[in-house]
């Protein structure tokens, strides 16, 4: 009987996948959050959430490539988490690391602990020397900061135009992936918000929250940026 | 029939050899014949209506630039291109002849296309002139009217392997005489040992090892001695060999490499001169009654002279079988082909295909003649018999497009195993000749025909349709006004291609027990007259529902509900009837409904003006291979174009709808 089922999910994902490859649009979104203490540490989850798209990804998976790319099959998504788990288990000050894959779903997170906002850094700082030095940009490494005697939390991002070039060197069909993508970042604190510097960030009633929602596309196109500086009381 | 085809022959050869179409320089023993009839094309398209066409004018602009500005129209190319153009592929005693021809308008421009160089090695003789290529073995000659390419391709004098003293890179005679040296000494050698042992066999254990050991050693030592002496530029280690272009081996192999370069060299003269005379009898003579013309074969093939282009191939296994040393070599070694009975297979097979650009479609017929032993096979395989009750469930005013196959069940099983006897027969290459045979027999035996053709009988259709908005789920986050998230289900509206797919079959039972199965496994659920069952990662439910003689497996509940409690609005044309009936398979796509169906929102603003003019003009397309009629089995793909839509032909409305799309 399960193969009997196999081979009708597969029947079906097949004609599924020639008319989604036409017709279906893709969207996925990027959930940060991070939660903070009053003495720096915290914890942070990062979901990438491929829901709203997977009727098109079962699809895609039966496949070994499209557009030229090659598609991950669940053993190299799998294999690209334990790899990211590991690096985290790398760094100090780094505890408490959990992944999830919900291939149902197509959601994938990454969560830790962190004794410090500076061992988040960490987190980021090889990937990003990695590609500054591979595709030649110029992101900053470091992209949070905390600090305890001002009470100053800021996300640094720097825009780099070589992500509108890079962009418009994709097919036109590759660029609409980002079409419905978005960006929201959530940071909770113990303390309250006082200003927030990025202007489409929102700070919740209670004062204890900021987030922030962009789409891809301003984010690529640098009209809008995931840069925030927030000043929390004392 | 035999007095209309001579009859046909007889005014076809009269209209072209009259025209002095380039058809009559076409010897009647050509084994395949390329036409582009340039007065069919020009009649629906003329010269200067694909000038002024966007793809015209891109095309001229790309050959304006590649030859520095001499070619800017059809005119200046020096080609008639209002006449036709050919090729033709000659095979005599294992050499192929390729031959284009051409016609000209005007030769002085075609010589001004040609490079500096070429131009420079430009020879005359009378009114014509050409160029050769003596290593290619290739002539391209011309005079007023025509020009011509002969390229010439020798059977292949490889030995078995692969080395001889016309093509060798290496001598090899040297190794491979010292290598039966050792192998003969080896023969010797083990007759002593034989000999020995078996007059030993008295002597004690200890003494019997003693000698044989002795013996082994001489062996060994005659082995080493040998090999040593033939081996070459590189040492035991594998490290270059100073000395080797010092010794006498180096020399002679130098020798004999040079002998058969000068070899070489004066075969290919040989070979020139062969074919620039060659080249002189075709572009001079008219074959007039002895050209392809009179060939009963081509003519019943091709028959009327409406297509625009056409491909024929005669006796393909004869040309194969033929034209194998020039491709393969004359010992058949690197054959891919060598371990199957080509021509029991392919043997008095011919193709012949033919492009056409008629008022309202546009169609590539394709006529596949076999030989009796495969007819048969292919008979027995596609004497399908279409379901009617499939026509029960088909409605053609929603459909999309489908896929037909009417093939049978029973004579594939029985005619397969017979076919694969025929095409290892008389291949003694690993047993096959046997073995296959005992293989298949075995199969058949185990095969129970009938009761696999009463499961699947080999009829069925596959219909695309439309598509539909269902809903689906997906997973999202939500956050409250603190901002803590929580996950959500949430749904969306997804475009989702119906389909349907009916097979005829007899076992209900087997389906029915089957269905019971997947119930208890909590699979399978019951609902509406029919079977639901529910695939993780698809958007739908698959619907099964056995009625009659026919399983139906769809995704669209409502579809499935009418045809189970008998409601389903059922609509088919005779068009829709013959191709799916009267055919071994079929494809049709309804361009129109599928363009329109898209929608919009789908479709990004930039592209929403292509797909309008798309859908508004674009028409079903057909394909077919109809079903075995004698020996011959008939393939087509048909466009049919749209009518009142400004397009006064089929290639007119391929260089407009490329021209909308370029724009």
């Amino acid at each position: 009987m399960y193969r009997i089922r196999t081979m009708i999910k597969k029947f079906t994902q097949y004609v599924l996948l020639v008319f989604s490859l036409t017709f279906c649009t893709s969207c996925f979104e990027i959930l940060e959050e991070i939660n903070l203490n009053e003495n720096g540490s915290g914890s942070m989850l990062v979901t990438f959430n491929l829901s709203k798209s997977k009727t098109k990804l079962a699809s895609i998976m039966l496949l070994d490539s499209v557009n030229g790319y090659k598609v991950p099959s669940k053993d190299d998504i799998n294999l690209a988490l334990k790899d990211a788990e590991n690096h985290l288990k790398t760094i100090k000050g780094i505890t408490n690391i959990k992944k999830t894959a919900d291939y149902q779903n197509y959601i994938f997170t990454l969560s830790c602990d962190f004794d410090k906002v500076a061992n988040l850094d960490a987190v980021f700082q090889d990937l990003i020397k990695q590609q500054n030095k591979k595709e030649k940009t110029n992101f900053n490494t470091s992209n949070f900061s905390y600090n305890s005697d001002t009470n100053n939390f800021q996300r640094l991002f720097s825009y780099d135009s070589n992500i509108k070039k890079s962009f418009y060197k994709l097919k036109g069909e590759d660029r609409k992936i980002f079409n419905d993508a978005s960006y929201t970042s959530i940071y909770r604190f113990k303390n309250s918000v006082k200003s927030v510097s990025n202007t489409n960030a929102k700070v919740s009633p209670n004062k204890k929250a900021v987030l922030l929602n962009i789409d891809a596309m301003s984010l690529i196109l640098g009209e809008k940026s995931v840069a925030n500086t927030i000043q929390l009381s004392k | 029939m035999k007095k209309a085809i001579l009859f046909t022959s007889f005014c076809l050869t009269a209209m072209f050899v009259s025209a002095q179409d380039l058809i009559s320089k076409i010897p009647s023993n050509a084994s395949a014949v390329v036409a582009l009839k340039g007065k069919n094309f020009t009649e629906l398209v003329t010269t200067t209506e694909f000038e002024n066409s966007k793809l015209g004018n891109l095309f001229f602009k790309e050959l304006t630039k590649k030859t520095d500005g001499k070619v800017t129209n059809l005119e200046s190319l020096g080609v008639d291109v209002e006449q036709n153009f050919y090729y033709f592929l000659q095979n005599e005693e294992g050499s192929l002849t390729h031959t284009f021809l051409v016609p000209l308008k005007n030769k002085e421009n075609i010589v001004a296309l040609l490079p500096k160089r070429t131009q420079e090695r430009v020879e005359a003789d009378g009114n014509i002139s050409y160029f050769t290529d003596l290593y290619d073995a290739a002539v391209t000659m011309w005079n007023n009217e025509t020009l011509i390419m002969v390229i010439y391709q020798e059977a292949n004098t490889y030995d078995d392997y692969g080395y001889d003293d016309f093509y060798g890179y290496d001598d090899y005679t040297i190794t491979e005489e010292a290598a039966d040296a050792v192998e003969a000494t080896e023969d010797d050698m083990d007759g002593v040992i034989e000999d020995v042992v078996e007059d030993a066999a008295e002597v004690v254990a200890v003494e019997e090892e003693i000698v044989v050991e002795e013996i082994e050693d001489d062996e060994e030592y005659i082995e080493e001695t040998v090999i040593e002496s033939t081996e070459s530029e590189y040492d035991e280690n594998g490290y270059y060999n100073e000395d080797y272009y010092n010794d006498d081996y180096y020399k002679k192999q130098e020798e004999r490499r040079l002998e058969r370069e000068a070899k070489q060299e004066e075969r290919r003269k040989e070979n020139l001169v062969t074919v620039i005379e060659k080249a002189k009898s075709i572009l001079t003579g008219n074959y007039a009654q002895r050209s392809i013309l009179s060939n009963k074969d081509y003519v019943s093939s091709i028959g009327s002279d409406k297509e625009e282009a056409s491909f024929w191939i005669n006796d393909f296994g004869s040309l194969y079988m033929e034209a194998m040393p020039a491709i393969f070599g004359s010992s058949g070694i690197n054959n891919p082909y060598a371990m199957f009975n080509f021509d029991r297979l392919y043997g008095g097979m011919s193709l012949t295909s033919k492009l056409n650009f008629e008022e309202d479609k546009a169609s590539m017929k394709t006529i596949y003649k076999m030989n009796d032993e495969m007819a048969q096979y292919h008979k027995a395989m596609y004497n399908g018999k279409m379901n009617s009750n499939f026509f029960k469930y088909f409605n053609e005013d929603q459909i999309q497009g489908y896929f037909a196959v009417n093939a049978s069940t029973e004579g594939t099983l029985k005619a397969y195993p017979q076919m694969i006897d025929a095409m290892f027969s008389g291949v003694e290459e690993s047993n096959l000749q046997d073995i296959v045979p005992i293989t298949t027999r075995f199969i058949s035996l185990l095969l129970d025909e009938e009761a696999i053709a009463r499961i699947i009988r080999g009829d069925m259709l596959f219909v695309m349709n439309g598509i539909e908005q269902k809903e689906v789920t997906y997973t999202t986050y939500e956050y409250d006004e603190n901002y803590e998230s929580t996950e959500v289900t949430k749904t969306k509206m997804e475009t989702i291609p119906n389909f349907l797919f009916m097979v005829t079959s007899e076992e209900k039972e087997i389906f029915d027990r089957l269905m019971r199965i997947g119930a208890k496994e909590g699979v399978v659920t019951f609902e509406n007259g029919f079977y639901q069952l529910n695939i993780p990662d698809v958007p739908f439910s698959l619907n099964m529902l056995f009625k009659g003689n026919t399983l139906l497996i769809g995704n669209s509940a409502k579809d499935l509900m009418a045809i189970s409690n008998g409601s389903f609005n059922a609509k088919v044309s005779s068009k829709h009837k013959k191709l799916i009936a009267k055919n071994s398979g079929c494809i049709y796509i309804n361009g129109k409904y599928i363009a329109k169906s898209i929608p919009s929102d789908m479709v990004p603003e930039a592209y929403k003006e292509k797909l309008n003019y798309i859908s508004d003009n674009v028409e079903d397309i057909e394909f077919k291979v109809g079903k075995m009629k004698g020996n011959v089995l008939e393939g087509e793909f048909i466009l049919n174009t749209p009518k009142g839509k400004g397009h006064k032909n089929s290639l007119a409305y391929f260089i407009n709808m490329i021209d909308a799309l370029m724009e």
